[in-house]
């Protein structure tokens, strides 16, 4: 059997705010966990509970205070993502990663579709601008939209920009925070559709769901996530191709 | 992989001999003035690296030594102590500090620019747009008069300067004098662009234009950037990592994301969480 293509071993996180006397805020517990190649995994759990926070050291936006985090790469190496220097993490999780946040922050007075091909790797004009208006149809974002400077698109255009914005390159591991959050179901449907054909081509996840919908036709497997640490596993068998 | 464009090693500036207690390597204290000799260390042991390409920043309030640390990069100054070393000079990296007077105009010329946050310490006013970007392209030892303009006239057409080039710099608007510093300072291809605020004092809408016209030249020619900037959203759209500078120091590093996301030091979670 392959290694894990990603793999949390023991994470802790705690939040030291030295604004208010160095109160402590634990936020994560002793989480381990392997994402094998090609699963989806989806977390669970109450709001506070500790689920972006685990996404966020998964990706080192936030740096665990004791843990490890380990990502095989194209070439079979073992990275040891937490142990790495900034710069080479950088390179590492801008090419093979794709963190999709709940907040979009882009370029002021850039359009939508100018942004996306930013983020085109290795691919003529012609070809990216066919890639990224792909995309943008495939999230049900309208081609009116595409030269349009996102601050002023509304919740759920600007989730699913940011969605787009990631897949425009070629993560190998997406992590979702709430991608089909303030969604109308048709909305919903496409997003999962569209993460779907991801991961028939082999991409792997880990993503925050509240919609139960979306977790039944996409997640291999769900972790309950509850006090900062995972409570509960379940395979998810109605998952099906 | 590819090593860094500039490395800077334990740089030091200090306005004063110093004492056995300031110097020791382990002093620390409340402000950057020594308690026993009065000493001021205006920048204290700053390390770091710039790979290719990358866009670097140094965040840090007024008075931090962000612009103290710019004018060593540029050699305005010399450091008491610490070296810099820089790639694209000779093979490997060499202290740029032991350079002759020479050596030093070389590298100001051709392989460092600079935007300062006051357009006068590098544009003279008396001077129109293009003069002021030709001057440095005469500094590099070119002679031909109409070839400059020409090269002048693609760069400030580049920045949005389009018709202005004979137009005297005092009687631009700030948002344009910037964009004739940032003109002059890429006039001559250098590998390092060292920015100092450039768009502090800018409203929100050229501040915008100013720093998209950077982002484009940064991926067209993709010269390495030190942004020395207090915005915490400038930051992020422009650079992968950065230093947070307090009285000298470099208290917090790491990717512009963790450090805005997870600030450890105490000052860094003060600065992120006084943003607007």
């Amino acid at each position: 059997m392959t290694d894990p293509i990603l793999s949390a071993q023991g994470l802790n996180k705690t939040f030291v705010m030295h604004l208010l006397g160095g109160r402590k805020i634990p936020a994560l517990r002793d989480v381990s966990f392997d994402l094998a190649e090609g699963e989806f995994i989806a977390l669970v759990g109450r709001t506070g509970a500790g689920k972006s926070t685990l996404l966020k050291c998964l990706v080192q936006i936030y740096r665990p205070d004791s843990g490890r985090v380990q990502y095989r790469d194209r070439n079979g190496a073992q990275q040891s993502l937490t142990e790495m220097g900034d710069h080479a993490l950088l390179d590492l999780t801008e090419r093979d990663f794709g963190y999709v946040s709940q907040a979009l922050s882009v370029a002021p007075r850039v359009g939508a579709l100018d942004l996306m091909l930013e983020r085109a790797v290795g691919l003529e004009p012609e070809a990216a601008r066919a890639r990224a208006r792909g995309i943008f149809a495939d999230l049900a974002l309208s081609p009116a939209l595409e030269d349009v400077y996102p601050v002023t698109f509304s919740g759920g255009e600007k989730q699913r920009l940011n969605l787009a914005l990631t897949l425009m390159g070629a993560p190998r591991v997406l992590f979702l925070d709430e991608p089909t959050a303030a969604l109308d179901p048709d909305t919903r449907t496409r997003i999962v559709d569209v993460l779907l054909a991801r991961k028939r081509a082999g991409i792997s996840g880990i993503g925050i769901f509240h919609d139960m919908e979306a977790v039944a036709q996409l997640a291999d497997r769900v972790l309950e996530v509850d006090k900062g640490g995972i409570v509960a596993e379940r395979a998810n068998h109605a998952c099906t191709f | 992989m590819a090593g860094p464009v500039i490395r800077a090693e334990r740089l030091s500036l200090r306005h004063g001999k110093g004492c056995a207690l300031c110097h020791a390597p382990d002093f620390v204290a409340e402000t950057n003035i020594c308690p026993q000799c009065g000493t001021v260390w205006a920048l204290r042991d700053v390390s770091f690296d710039v790979m290719p390409g990358e866009v670097f920043g140094i965040v840090g309030e007024s008075g931090a030594g962000k612009s103290t640390l710019i004018d060593i990069l540029d050699f305005a100054r010399d450091p008491s102590d610490g070296a810099i070393l820089y790639a694209p000079w000779k093979e490997g990296l060499v202290p740029v500090h032991d350079a002759t007077a020479q050596e030093r105009r070389y590298l100001r010329s051709f392989e460092i620019g600079v935007v300062h946050q006051n357009p006068r310490r590098n544009l003279m006013m008396g001077v129109s747009a293009g003069g002021n970007v030709v001057e440095r392209m005469l500094a590099a030892g070119n002679r031909h008069i109409g070839e400059m303009r020409g090269v002048a006239g693609d760069m400030l057409d580049h920045m949005e300067l389009a018709g202005r080039m004979d137009l005297k710099t005092g009687t631009l608007s700030m948002g344009m004098r910037q964009r004739v510093q940032i003109a002059r300072a890429l006039v001559n291809s250098p590998k390092v662009l060292l920015l100092d605020e450039p768009t502090t004092g800018l409203d929100l809408s050229v501040q915008a234009r100013t720093l998209d016209l950077i982002r484009q030249v940064h991926r067209r020619l993709g010269l390495a950037i030190i942004l020395v900037t207090h915005d915490w959203s400038v930051l992020r759209l422009m650079a992968r990592r950065a230093i947070v500078l307090k009285a000298g120091r470099v208290v917090e590093r790491g990717t512009v994301a963790q450090l805005m996301e997870d600030p450890q030091a105490p000052y860094t979670q003060l600065l992120v969480s006084s943003a607007l």
